[in-house]
């Protein structure tokens, strides 16, 4: 005898298939919090959550198998199976429109949230006393700026993410007159003057600063106060031949400056910027500490903002759990450093920020219209009560105390 | 009975936005090209907006109409004309040297269609004009430029010791020839803080030829070692050195000394060659005495011990920067010893070279050169 074909309505609308997905979050999160020790928040956070599936890699061999759902696919078969289930079992009345409204906000929190993974930059700005930045910084994504210097009221700024030099692969762009070739790229190194390494091999770079200094590769370090450094070998080569190999590092403060074809160039690895139609001047920044404490109370930067097109031109206090919210990122105060001359801000750039604010809302109007709901009908039923009763009453032929009979009120 | 196709309908359309949003996850890998004022840690761009820049002063025509500044402009002016003309006046600073004097004036002639000089023609295209500020390279150069005609420069430019400010006014020629003398006005009205009381902050490079544990805090500088946090025994010559009571000293070690990993212990070490090491330590106290530590070292090196007697002869003075170093030389057996002892800030530190005798004997010089480049922060 066939066994009976499975239906698919049936498996997406299972409640058993919520509690399953449910049960495999806890295993997912238990699993991620024990290898946080090894990854790090970061870490955990791409390997675990923002992920279709957890991969592990068979010892011995570079070949990664996946051993788990991640976060992405548990979350979307969740709200897959939250969605179906609805439709699947309810059916819409006015009387349950509350009910409706209350889950529509929740898949809404649920979608935003995953949004807010997808879509969400998080960036940093620091700024000394008096100074203007009109950039935010990556804090984690680093990109090699390749930038024109020739003309002396702009620059032209080529940005190519590491995560294309981590391919190897040679880069044209209609902006550059020569390819631009990775050599080497490594996620962490540690750079070392190259007289006070002897016998140290000879390295890539044929040019600039990096003929003098040797670059060792290292592993990345997951520590929260550590730090990365990304280095790597470029080979820039034109028609007429090569320009040169720099060593380009995050280490490095200052970009290397080269000539090409009679313009000025400047090559560097770099945080990744986001550039902003706006400026930020740090005109002022306060740290107040309880008194007889090292415990700050309050921590506050007072900016200057202006835009690019002049609209705006103002001055702005930005201050714990108060940030601005401009050109769509919010400046968050996160923090101070240089003996508070320098503030640093955090920049997220989310443009499902409302989406949260707009599930909540949604919920509570659900809540209310419930409720509401059933308010109206408690009280209509204890207004109508002795209509209510009365009714059978005399329908029953029953001896009830007849209303109609009695005086009227005065 | 639930409508099946209706919701087969919604789930697929359910799925298909989360194929979408997975391939939103996909981060763009693409190349970007985009335009931006000249960077304020660019070489050639000004930094007048950071803390620390010289404060400039001028004060400004009645007929010129202020701009806002921007990330490259210090000042900004616009001076209207007739029949609707305007020339643009801007106060930029750079810093350094700002370029040489040929590269400057063949900078503007290029801005007006003109061919570049040669240095022997350069005198004939600058002025001098002194002003309070300091001595102004004064320029007036015009030319002809496509869909603008006739054009005109002002331009003037005053060197600092580590900066070099500009003032430029560019426009049609007749505007700019009828503005001459307010533009020279306002040269003179120009007033710059003390230099000395605001250097450029941005970080310079250091010179190759040194290896100095007196770095900024603020991050790592190229041209120097460079270790980073995550260098497991990071070589503590790039570590603001911390003694007991939180103050550290700085010093500058000879360019051939090769960094070690520092641990708990060391505030710096390194190999100089042929076995030779130089660590420097630091204890709170006293740490024994000088005479446990004179014999201590005498010890390592196969000498006898000496008493409180002979202690003056076994140790030798050296006065750098402040600081008093007493000097014992243990040079006796295949191992030798040459140490200095500084109690300084309710502590002890200690720099010691030791190593094979003959390493030690060529490498002292070194040393006790070394030991006067120690100084408090």
């Amino acid at each position: 005898m066939a066994s009976p074909r499975p239906n698919p309505l049936a498996l997406f609308t299972s409640l058993r298939l919520t509690v399953a997905l449910l049960l495999l979050s806890i295993v997912l999160i238990f699993a991620a919090t024990l290898d946080q020790v090894h990854l790090g928040v970061w870490g955990v956070q791409q390997k675990y959550f923002r992920s279709f599936f957890v991969f592990s890699q068979i010892p011995g061999t570079g070949f990664l198998f996946p051993v788990f759902p991640g976060g992405y696919l548990l979350g979307a078969v969740l709200i897959v199976n939250l969605v179906a289930a609805h439709f699947y079992r309810f059916r819409f009345s006015w009387r349950k429109s509350g009910i409706w409204l209350t889950h529509i906000g929740l898949i809404l929190l649920l979608v935003g949230e995953g949004l807010s993974g997808i879509l969400q930059q998080d960036h940093q700005m620091r700024i000394d006393v008096g100074q203007s930045r009109r950039y935010s910084e990556s804090f984690r994504e680093t990109e090699l700026a390749v930038t024109e210097t020739t003309h002396p009221g702009y620059d032209e700024v080529v940005a190519i993410p590491a995560a294309l030099l981590t391919e190897g692969r040679s880069i044209q762009h209609p902006m550059l007159p020569f390819l631009v070739k990775p050599v080497a790229y490594y996620p962490n190194a540690t750079l070392r003057m190259r007289s006070q390494t002897p016998g140290a091999p000879p390295g890539p770079a044929t040019a600039g600063e990096g003929t003098d200094i040797v670059a060792t590769p290292i592993p990345e370090t997951t520590k929260p106060d550590e730090s990365n450094w990304p280095t790597g070998y470029v080979e820039l080569a034109g028609p007429e031949g090569p320009v040169g190999t720099f060593l380009v590092s995050t280490m490095m403060d200052q970009s290397e400056a080269f000539a090409y074809q009679g313009r000025t160039w400047r090559i560097a690895l770099r945080a990744k910027r986001d550039y902003l139609p706006f400026s930020i001047t740090l005109l002022k920044f306060t740290h107040d500490i309880y008194p007889g404490t090292d415990i700050p109370r309050d921590f506050a930067s007072t900016i200057r903002l202006r835009s690019d097109d002049g609209r705006d031109d103002r001055q702005v206090r930005i201050f714990m759990n108060n940030p601005l919210r401009f050109g769509g990122r919010a400046f968050y105060q996160a923090g101070y450093a240089n003996n508070d001359r320098t503030t640093v801000l955090q920049v997220v750039r989310n443009p499902s920020w409302r989406i949260p604010y707009v599930s909540c809302a949604l919920i509570v109007l659900g809540l209310i219209v419930q409720f509401g709901i059933h308010l109206l009908a408690f009280f209509r039923r204890r207004l109508g009560a002795p209509a209510g009763v009365r009714a059978p009453a005399v329908g029953s032929g029953g001896s009830g105390p007849d209303l109609a009979s009695c005086p009227p009120s005065p | 009975m639930p409508d099946v196709a209706q919701t087969h309908r919604r789930i697929a359309l359910l799925l298909a936005l989360g194929v979408c949003s997975g391939l939103a996850a996909c981060r763009d890998k693409s190349v970007t090209s985009y335009r931006i004022p000249k960077e304020p840690d660019s070489d050639q761009a000004p930094d007048a907006a950071q803390p620390g820049a010289p404060a400039i002063r001028w004060t400004v025509p009645a007929d010129w109409r202020p701009q806002p500044a921007s990330a490259m402009r210090q000042g900004s002016f616009l001076v209207a004309g007739a029949a609707g003309a305007a020339a643009d006046v801007s106060v930029v600073s750079f810093p350094g040297t700002g370029g040489d004097d040929l590269a400057n004036i063949n900078r503007w002639r290029e801005q007006l269609g003109l061919a570049p000089v040669s240095v022997a023609d350069l005198s004939g295209q600058v002025q001098s004009l002194a002003a309070s500020a300091g001595q102004f390279v004064f320029a007036d150069l015009a030319g002809t430029v496509a869909e603008k005609g006739d054009v005109r420069i002002l331009g003037a430019w005053l060197r600092q010791p580590d900066r070099v400010w500009f003032f430029k006014m560019m426009g049609p020629s007749e505007l700019v020839e009828a503005q001459r003398g307010v533009f020279t006005a306002f040269l003179q009205s120009v007033r710059l803080a003390d230099a000395a009381a605001g250097g450029p902050p941005i970080a310079k490079r250091a010179p190759a030829p040194s290896n100095t544990n007196d770095l900024p805090r603020g991050g790592p500088v190229a041209g120097v070692p460079l270790v980073p946090p995550a260098a497991g025994g990071a070589g503590m010559d790039s570590i603001p050195v911390q003694a007991e009571g939180g103050a550290s000293l700085v010093w500058q070690a000879p360019v051939d000394w090769q960094n070690l990993p520092g641990n708990a212990m060391r505030k710096g070490s390194y190999a100089l060659g042929g076995g030779a090491e130089v660590a420097i330590t630091a204890f709170p106290g006293d740490v024994g005495g000088v005479l446990a530590n004179v014999n201590r070292w005498r010890g390592q090196a196969g000498m006898a011990p000496v008493d409180e007697a002979g202690l003056g002869q076994a140790t030798t003075g050296i006065d750098s920067n402040g600081l008093h170093f007493l000097v014992v030389d243990a040079e006796g057996g295949s191992t030798s010893v040459v140490a200095a002892l500084l109690p300084w800030n309710g502590g002890t530190w200690f720099f010691k070279l030791t190593g094979p005798a003959d390493a030690v004997a060529r490498s002292k010089p070194a040393f006790l050169s070394f030991l006067r480049t120690v100084r408090a922060p």
